[in-house]
């Protein structure tokens, strides 16, 4: 009679805690999809604007070699970044490609800098400041998106988290690292002098 | 009374030391926020009435911003990091705009929220500034530049969301300004009731000890109290933006409640910026 009411109250028991567990992982398990889903639209976010980036380097180019046709090496650097990016097949390599973007950028600017007539250009200036926000918008963008990103590895860190993950097949995600230089993104200046 | 004293004094120390760090802080709580002092009183006047007009109208929450310098930071980054803070603009809509002005730095920056960049696009921002700022700025006319400049960029919101501005907004409507501000004035009341409340009981255990104390805890408390109250809300307007910063008039210059705080806007990184 009283082995019998200790094996009921084990198992009562034993029952809440599985149910209690199950319920955990469960809610994690949708915690996991909901944080991989944000990774993910907040990756595609950033693409838009880089997609505009490159949209954007062809009439550039096109401007500058009116002007400075023997940076024929700073020519090529842009070709290849272009086409590094395009043809990246993951995301990390995408990353790669783009992160390097920021000596481009400085260099470009620079160029005002040895050709007055190209300072003088309004075309030239109209592309420079468009590709300034453009740059300034992946900026914020890559902060959210790694944002987001430390969201979702913290979650998928924990003991539950890391079974609820494998469960939803939600992987960690990388963080969308930037060149030394590029963390101070150079800005587009033609006002003084 | 020797602790009394001492936590008062101890209140008395603490509170302007409260209110000088908020004095070095700067907020966009105005339409026209100028800590350089460069814009003259009666152009503060009309631009706060435009853009409160713009607010009303429009829901845009359009604010200026002047400093004498960022201290060696990116222009860029301080003004994204105050338009980040403060909010601006509504909760969908993101229509926040800052205009940042640094005198000693000579840079302008402009900031779009993410859902005013096809009203203000990056090359619309940076003519407004070719136009109006930097000719103006070149020969230290702040208040013609930014008057122009403002007013450019409002009538643009207005006529894309077709409304149009006449610079005399509505006087007598609740605005989410006053709201604030009476939010401010609950904590100083309840210091108020509290001080009372502790006078009393402190007043009350010593006259059952000593027998001498009669209702002095309670005159104690209410002096306490309204002191405390009002240092709560003198330290409450220099917070608001009151003439302790700005150039020329202060908050209520208006005689009308004011701008609303941020709306909860996000800002992604829009706009132009440059030096004269």
């Amino acid at each position: 009679m009283r082995t019998g009411l200790i094996v009921l109250i084990i198992t009562a028991l034993l029952g809440v805690f599985v149910l209690g567990g199950g319920c955990m992982v469960y809610s994690s398990y949708k915690t996991a999809i909901r944080l991989d889903e944000d990774v993910q639209s907040k990756w595609a976010d950033i693409e838009v604007d880089l997609q505009r980036r490159y949209d954007l380097i062809p009439s550039v180019v096109e401007t500058v070699k009116g002007y400075a046709a023997h940076e024929k090496d700073l020519f090529e650097n842009i070709a290849r970044s272009r086409e590094r990016y395009f043809n990246a097949s993951s995301r990390s390599e995408r990353t790669e490609a783009a992160a390097g973007f920021g000596s481009v950028m400085s260099r470009l600017l620079f160029l005002k800098e040895t050709y007055p007539q190209l300072k003088a250009n309004e075309n030239f200036r109209g592309l420079m400041v468009q590709l300034e926000g453009t740059e300034n918008r992946i900026a914020e963008k890559r902060r959210r998106y790694n944002e987001s990103v430390k969201d979702l590895n913290t979650h998928i860190r924990g003991p539950i988290g890391s079974i609820a993950a494998g469960w939803a097949g939600v992987e960690r995600a990388e963080r969308f690292k930037m060149d030394e230089q590029a963390k101070d993104a150079p800005k587009v200046d033609f006002g003084s002098g | 009374m020797n602790y009394r004293s001492s936590l008062l004094l101890a209140i008395l120390v603490a509170c302007p030391t409260g209110s000088a760090l908020a004095r070095q802080n700067v907020s966009l709580r105005k339409g026209i926020n100028d800590y350089a002092n460069i814009v003259d009183p009666q152009t503060e006047q009309a631009l706060d009435n435009y853009l409160l007009e713009l607010e009303q109208k429009t829901g845009a929450q359009l604010r200026v911003l002047t400093i004498n310098s960022t201290r060696g930071r990116d222009l860029y980054d301080y003004t994204m990091e105050l338009a980040r803070r403060e909010k601006l603009g509504q909760k969908d809509e993101d229509n926040g705009v800052v205009v940042a002005i640094a005198v000693r730095d000579r840079k302008w920056r402009i900031v779009t929220g993410e859902g005013i960049e096809d009203t203000l696009p990056d090359l619309y921002c940076d003519s407004i500034a070719q136009s109006y700022f930097i000719p103006n700025f070149k020969n230290g006319d702040f208040s013609r530049g930014i008057h122009q400049g403002t007013v450019a960029m409002a009538q643009k919101i207005a006529s894309d969301a077709g409304v149009t501005l006449s610079g005399a907004p509505r006087m007598s409507v609740k605005h989410s300004g006053r709201r604030a501000r009476r939010a401010r004035g609950i904590p100083c009341f309840a210091i108020f009731i509290f001080f009372i409340i502790i006078g009393s009981f402190l007043g009350g255990r010593r006259r059952r000890h000593y027998g001498t104390w009669g209702g002095g805890g309670l005159w104690q408390g209410i002096l306490l109290g309204s002191l405390l109250s009002g240092m709560g809300r003198s330290s409450g307007s220099s917070w608001s933006g009151g003439s302790s910063w700005g150039g020329g008039g202060g908050f209520g210059g208006g005689g009308f409640g004011g701008f609303g705080g941020g709306g909860g806007g996000s800002f992604g990184g829009g706009g132009a910026g440059g030096s004269w």
